[in-house]
């Protein structure tokens, strides 16, 4: 994570190397940084330690598979740096692993929700779910604590349309992932009845309609001037908000929720965990 | 991977670099690679660790639960019966509820409960039962009595 440390950088053939590896470390401290504040809120929550060694296997490796081309994903839409090649990218989502997965072992150790007496099967999963949003925050960290750069101010800027739907859906995960595992979800939905739930839905619409229209998403899909409503209605908030759902509905299913429960009910805690998700996801902009 | 240098090794020297015409970009350091190496191996791990798990996963029921007595401590509230609980299968039992009983005979003359909210699979947890009488003038028999699956 060669972090912008704010001189101006001339890539000349022959900067030394110590030069390339101290601005590396300070993105490295950036990325511990990033990766603590981002997944505190879960490394705190009691369902995370849980459900990592009570989930089934394969969902956890579907989590982890998908991680890969997410972070890859982030470091190529909102990298502080504009990496040479893809290379770097990859190379940026494997440091953001390694800063994730050691920093959570550290502070789970800590908290003694991992300890040496203690089943692989149980420290690895606790290690592995942490992980997840820990890589996300890590990647986050330059743009987040770094000081944006005219550079990546302009490259925000250039968005095409899909980058912009990838950065919702990020931005979905930042705010939903704090309380996806959480068995609130569940009950919410339980304690809601049909029309307090359209009411949420409803709200969750025009709450993010209102961050997408007064962000004003700017760069490559900014719409012409005197644009509809509804075509700036359509094409953010709501394919944003059927991405919001969709990463609901596989968050739910990954920690677990919509096992052996009705259709009506996962619906119902799809859009109350929908709910922070849509916030995020329009919001995503201001928050990433 | 677009592979624009000829030598694609980690050990690769910056200005040997190729940039596609972007001026700021500035080369991966040696040491990034070092740390992407590790990234790489501890996600590789994981999945590999979790692939081998599901695959000997059976459908287990958290049947094979051993108790074994740690320690009895007289003191406070009566006497303290320490155990540990170890779970021999591949299931996770949470709330799970353990019975200890002081008998002569056939009678039981005191019980005591203790509640643990999760067993994970192959682990040990330790609880303590309390009772009033003293638990080594009777026999004591410490047994799980029911579990809910997560």
């Amino acid at each position: 994570m060669t972090a912008d440390t704010g001189r101006p950088e001339a890539a000349t053939p022959d900067t030394p190397a110590y030069e390339d590896n101290r601005s590396f470390l300070v993105g490295l401290a950036r990325a511990f940084a990033g990766a603590l504040i981002f997944s505190l809120p879960m490394l705190m929550t009691m369902e995370m330690w849980w459900i990592g060694f009570t989930m089934t296997p394969w969902r956890l490796v579907l989590l982890l598979v998908l991680l890969i081309p997410l972070l890859i994903g982030l470091s190529v839409v909102s990298g502080f740096k504009i990496n040479a090649s893809l290379h770097d990218d990859i190379a940026d989502a494997f440091v953001a692993i390694a800063v994730a997965v050691v920093m959570s072992a550290v502070i789970l150790g800590i908290f003694k929700v991992l300890s040496f007496d203690m089943p692989a099967r149980e420290v690895i999963g606790k290690i592995a779910l942490q992980s997840f949003p820990a890589a996300i925050g890590a990647m986050l960290a330059r743009d987040q604590l770094g000081e944006k750069s005219a550079d990546s101010m302009q490259r925000q800027d250039s968005m095409t349309y899909g980058q912009e739907l990838f950065l919702m859906a990020v931005g979905a995960l930042f705010l939903g992932l704090n309380v996806a595992p959480t068995e609130e979800m569940v009950l919410l939905s339980y304690m809601m009845d049909p029309w307090r739930e359209i009411a949420l839905l409803l709200l969750s619409l025009m709450l993010m309609h209102a961050f997408v229209y007064a962000v004003e998403l700017p760069g490559g899909s900014k719409p012409p001037r005197g644009v509809g409503f509804w075509s700036l209605f359509l094409r953010f908030t709501v394919v944003g908000y059927v991405i919001v759902l969709a990463i609901c509905l596989y968050l739910l299913w990954t920690f677990g929720r919509t096992d052996g429960t009705g259709p009506a009910e996962i619906i119902s805690a799809t859009v109350v965990l929908g709910f922070p998700c849509a916030i995020g996801a329009a919001a995503a902009r201001l928050i990433l | 991977m677009t592979t624009q240098d000829a030598q694609p090794s980690p050990r690769m020297d910056g200005a040997a670099k190729l940039r596609d015409g972007s001026e700021r970009a500035t080369p991966t350091s040696p040491l990034e690679w070092v740390a992407a190496g590790i990234g790489a191996l501890l996600i590789a791990a994981m999945i590999a660790y979790m692939v081998q798990y599901g695959l000997r996963e059976r459908g287990e029921v958290p049947g094979r639960i051993d108790i074994a007595v740690v320690q009895t401590q007289a003191g406070g509230h009566g006497h303290t019966v320490r155990f540990q609980i170890r779970n021999r299968t591949t299931a996770t039992a949470a709330t799970l509820r353990v019975r200890g009983e002081l008998r002569s005979g056939n009678r039981v003359v005191e019980a005591a409960e203790a509640e643990f909210d999760y067993l994970p699979p192959y682990s040990e947890r330790f609880g303590g039962l309390i009772f009033q009488q003293d638990p080594t003038r009777f026999e004591l028999r410490i047994v799980p009595t029911g579990y809910s699956e997560p």
